[in-house]
């Protein structure tokens, strides 16, 4: 049995102490009475003591069972009913509320909020009821939890609920309330709860193909309360990708750079053919976006959606003028408003650099004629060409090579600050070199190993494996092709800006000996005419380390042909560029993801306001939901780099979802789905059920009550034994 | 019994009325209450049956050796020459004994002292508020002996509890009156004796040891003991030949008991203190009450004596009356027995 009023319930039953209290000071507040034939009257009681007390006992029982009917008639007690705290029907109710990207459309935010409030309006803390109010957008956040009966406190933070730039996280929002039901039913094991999802559940917020993982409810007692999909087709164009042609820009000082820029947009909705303009800028990131793109370069391009397609890029070249930037440029392209304007803009940093100090690790040569280059001279030349000489000595050494032997010991220092660095002889070098390479591609530096020709057995690969690539096997060795084989385009997009000429170029080049490798992350650069991998990347996700390239061939005519090819000097100046862009501090996250920090980050701190910890192990302190630019920070406050964080254009997708896929979707919360209907008051959107209204109990117990009041009269009036002398007995 | 529904009379007007309680109450001294209860009831009668009581000649015996010779009869001699001695039917004064319970049981009275006195004496002159049963049975001791003494005849007055509390020894000389109305004025019954259980036969005990001759016993008592005492003390008397007029003092709320709220309920006897609701007691109390007072009234009839049962609301003329008729009878028993 439960109870409807627990709180009249519990407080009337406390006043059963009301009559035996009424008893207990009618017995002692009564002025004493003198008698003089006591002695009779004890002897009286004596005979009477039994009868007498049973009296007493009998009304006092029937006024304390009295008060007890009529307190269990006032708290409204329900038979059949789930129970709760004291027995009382407490409903526990889970608020997940979608404040993701996708909620920002129109009035949607407005909208869930106000079917958030209603429904919580349905619950009456005086008795019992618990609220607990997650946010969906990603990480989920459990902003209330466990619940509480202070509804006034949930619908505070309801009502400041307010979309952000990340996608919705619903299996987090499900584990948090997974996790918090697990502690609830240990407390209550009959509890059972209701969570209420107030999203519009278009495709960009919720993912109906990814199973939701249960809440572990057992018996069917969940019940899910759902907001149904929004039906309604909105159309919205994002940018999803902001790419420059090179990450990391090398301009002398005085010179102004050009920064060819790829802006990649997606669309939803409509799929007929549309157009826009997309306007890119160029700002400081250490200011204020609004206030910096304010008179800075600026460049402009349109895009065009064919009819049917929904992704586009469109390509934008933004002249920075000399002198405009520092060493770091925001770049922030936009388009048009749409109906979901967050995901119009995207950001990221450009590196600025006047040049690129690179360390080639070779053992040096005499370099007496063209057939005794060694891999070295190769490098080297390929990446200062003579005949760029004039020119290199006008704009200054973009590529500063610095050649060292790898046969001596390497100092730390010599490898501290280098951008880039070559590893023309591997076999040559000592263990602790090794080391010191692996620390100097931790801290973002590109590394690139060649193989070495001239070695019977590799037995330089396991250390090289070991500190750079874990996970590849590179064979011990080489493999001489006869006749030599050709090169082919691989799949790796490093060398998308040298694209277009590349096959053209790799035509006349042949490879007669190479040294197999395969390995976890590798993408191929260039592979043979059998699709044997060539050149190969491992672009390092966490960015924490440098990029990595490795080249199974060797630049030695020995090897190949390469080296005396026009396609050696842009290959190798495209991949030290673009490895050096690639390696370093990330430049770009997306809102609600954790973002790849390089080591000893210790703190992201925004353009205004407080900055955020990041923990030992990555984690920052508060998830970044909304888009912004932060500086990463090292403990002693040194700048490690700039990172923008993007919206999470994942959820700009406003595509409506069909309702029984979703309904299906969320039934793998481990319950029956209940649509919430227009402003979620309806009875079907109440927490409580309706029946909870009316007890038909209290009025056969007020009936009893009233029985009862009138037994305890009659006995009241028999015990008493109190007479009327009518006038004749009077007289008589 | 009370007058209540009578017509009411100047207080001079009738003598009887000084035989009221309400009366008795307004007289602040025994002595003027006394006086004023014998008067108020003499009126009433056509002849005092106490006057010309004298010395009777019975018979002539002869003189043996050793007879005090004031008795011979002379005439007799002179006309026989025969020392005869002249005998009288002595007529003995009738001692009066009366004993006057003093138990904390007497001190219980329903009726406050200014309603009693109806002239706004808020207290009597000892300071109590209520008339009581011992007030009752005091101004009844005092009027019985009042009587007694105006008749020469000797007077003893006992005032106990569970032991003799105060005695005045039997006399019939001026001063007696004084230490009665003393002994009864003064007797510090109302503190001393609180809690005292009264214990008739120790007390008769005691006073029929320093008796050697016929008494009337007046006993003046609510006799709230056991029945058997009661029966043992009055056979006591009865052995000891005496007469015994027993006069039983109640309240009217003993009798009728219309307590109606549920109040503790204090002795005065040291009894415990009793919670109950009176009106479910009251029926058995009034069985048990009743049966009591039966049971007193069965021995002392049963043993030949008077039993008066006296109400403090009521007056004192038939108590007296019966104490008159008893005194009356008494005599003439010894006159021609």
């Amino acid at each position: 049995m439960v109870f409807i009023n627990p709180t009249l319930a519990i407080a009337g039953l406390a006043c059963i102490a009301l009559p035996i209290l009424i008893h207990i000071l009618m017995r002692r507040r009564r002025r004493p009475v003198t008698f003089g034939a006591m002695k009779f009257l004890i002897e009286a009681y004596r005979r009477q003591r039994r009868r007498v007390n049973l009296e007493q006992i009998l009304l006092l029982a029937s006024r304390c069972l009295l008060v007890a009917l009529l307190a269990l008639a006032l708290g409204r007690p329900l038979f059949g009913a789930k129970s709760g705290l004291l027995g009382t029907p407490a409903r526990t109710v889970y608020l997940v509320i979608d404040n993701s990207l996708s909620s920002a459309t129109g009035d949607a935010m407005e909208r869930l909020r106000t079917q958030a409030m209603n429904l919580l309006g349905t619950l009456d803390g005086a008795r019992g009821d618990r609220a607990a109010l997650i946010s969906a957008a990603g990480p989920a956040d459990a902003l209330i939890a466990p619940p509480t009966s202070d509804l006034a406190a949930v619908g505070e933070l309801i009502r400041s609920l307010s979309p952000t730039d990340s996608k919705a996280d619903w299996p987090g929002a499900a584990a948090r309330i997974r996790d918090d039901l697990k502690r609830t039913l240990e407390q209550e094991p009959g509890a059972a709860p209701t969570v209420a999802l107030f999203s519009d559940f278009r495709a960009g917020s919720a993912d109906v193909s990814a199973e939701l993982p249960a809440l572990g409810v057992p018996d069917g007692r969940l019940t899910i309360l759902a907001t149904p999909p929004a039906s309604d087709a909105i159309d919205n164009a994002a940018i999803t990708q902001l790419e420059p042609a090179r990450a990391v820009m090398l301009a002398s000082a005085g010179e102004g750079v050009s920064a060819p820029m790829k802006v990649t947009l997606r669309r939803s909705g409509s799929v007929q053919a549309a157009s826009g303009k997309v306007i890119l800028r160029a700002a400081d990131p250490s200011q204020d976006s609004d206030e910096a793109t304010r008179g800075s370069p600026r460049a402009e391009a349109t895009y065009t959606f064919a009819p049917g397609g929904t992704t586009t890029t469109v390509l934008a070249t933004l002249d920075l003028p000399p002198g405009a930037t520092k060493s770091r440029v925001l770049v922030t392209a936009s388009i048009d408003r749409d109906a979901l304007e967050r995901d119009n803009k995207f950001s990221r940093t450009l590196d600025l650099r006047e040049r690129l100090r690179i360390v080639l690790l070779a053992t040096p040569s005499d370099r007496s004629g063209i057939q005794a280059y060694k891999a070295g001279d190769w490098i080297a030349l390929a990446l200062a060409p003579d005949a760029e000489a004039a020119l290199r000595k006008r704009r200054g050494e973009q590529l500063a090579v610095e050649t060292v032997d790898p046969s001596r010991p390497l100092a730390a220092a010599t490898l501290a600050d280098a951008d880039a660095i070559l590893i023309a002889n591997p076999d040559a070098l000592e263990s602790a070199a090794w080391s010191l390479i692996k620390q100097a591609s931790q801290q973002g530096a590109f590394v690139m190993v060649f193989a070495p020709s001239g070695v019977q057995a590799h037995a330089w690969t396991d250390e090289f494996v070991q500190a750079l690539a874990p996970g590849w096997i590179i064979s011990g060795e080489a493999k001489a092709f006869t006749p030599p084989t050709g090169l082919q385009v691989g799949t790796s997009p490093m060398l998308r800006a040298i694209a277009g000429e590349l096959p053209e170029l790799l035509k006349p080049v042949t490879v007669q000996k190479l040294l197999p490798t395969t390995g976890p992350g590798a993408e191929t650069l260039l592979a043979l005419s059998d699709g044997t991998p060539a050149v190969v990347a491992a672009t390092r996700e966490t960015g924490a380390a440098g990029s990595l390239v490795y080249w199974a061939i060797a630049p030695e005519l020995s090897w190949t042909d390469l080296p005396t090819k026009p396609l050696m000097v842009p290959l190798m100046q495209e991949l030290v560029r673009q490895g050096v862009g690639l390696s370093g501090t990330p430049r770009v996250a997306i809102a609600g993801q954790s973002p790849a920090l390089p080591l000893g980050a210790a703190e992201l701190a925004p353009v205004s306001g407080a900055p955020i910890t990041i923990e030992p192990g990555g984690r920052l302190t508060r998830p970044i939901r909304i888009a912004g630019t932060y500086t990463i920070r090292a403990k002693g406050g040194a700048t490690l780099g700039v990172i923008s964080f993007n919206p999470d254009t994942r959820a700009s997708d406003t595509t409506p979802a069909a309702q029984q896929p979703t309904e299906r979707w969320l039934a793998g919360l481990g319950g029956e789905v209940t649509w919430v209907k227009g402003d979620g008051a309806s009875p079907a959107g109440s927490a409580r059920p309706a029946s909870d209204e009316s007890s038909p109990l209290s009025f056969i117990l007020l009936a009893a009550a009233l029985a009862l009041a009138l037994v305890e009269l009659v006995m009241a009036r028999f015990f008493s034994h109190a007479t009327v002398d009518t006038p004749t007995e009077r007289a008589a | 019994m009370t007058d209540a529904n009578a017509k009411p009379r100047p207080l001079e007007a009738d003598a009887s009325l000084f035989l009221h309680p309400q009366t008795l109450a307004r007289l602040r001294s025994f002595e003027l209450r006394a006086k004023m209860i014998v008067e108020g009831f003499s009126s009433g009668q056509h002849r005092s049956p106490y006057k010309g009581l004298s010395v009777e000649f019975a018979q002539h015996r002869p003189y043996v050796a050793g007879d005090d010779i004031r008795h011979l009869d002379w005439k007799v001699f002179g006309r026989t020459d025969k020392l005869q001695l002249k005998q009288h039917q002595q007529e003995t004064s009738l001692d009066l004994m009366v004993m006057v319970d003093a138990s904390g049981s007497m001190l219980y009275g329903s009726r406050s002292f200014e309603e009693a006195s109806g002239v706004g004496i808020k207290a009597s002159i000892d300071g109590r508020a209520h008339w009581s049963k011992f007030d009752h049975a005091t101004a009844l001791a005092a009027a019985l002996c009042y009587v007694t003494l105006s008749q020469s005849d000797r007077v003893g007055l006992t005032v106990f509890a569970d032991e003799i509390r105060a005695q005045v020894r039997r006399s019939s000389s001026q001063g007696t009156w004084r230490q009665i109305v003393g002994a009864l004025s003064h007797h510090p019954v109302e503190e001393a004796n609180k809690g005292r259980v009264t214990n008739l036969t120790r007390t008769v005990d005691q006073v029929l040891a320093k008796i050697n001759n016929r008494c009337l016993f007046a006993v003046i008592s609510d006799f709230f003991v056991d029945l058997e005492d009661v029966k043992t003390a009055l056979a006591r008397l009865k052995h000891a030949g005496h007469d015994v007029v027993v006069f039983q003092v109640l309240d009217q709320s003993e009798e009728q008991f219309d307590f109606t709220d549920a109040a503790p309920f204090q002795g005065l006897e040291g009894e415990p203190t009793l919670r109950v609701d009176p009106r479910a007691l009251k029926a058995a109390y009034l069985e048990i009450f009743r049966a009591h007072m039966a049971g007193v009234e069965k021995t002392a009839m049963g043993m030949g004596f008077d039993y008066q049962r006296i109400s403090t609301h009521d007056w004192l003329g038939p108590p007296l009356a019966a104490f008159v008729a008893r005194r009356n009878a008494m005599i003439k028993r010894s006159k021609y027995a």
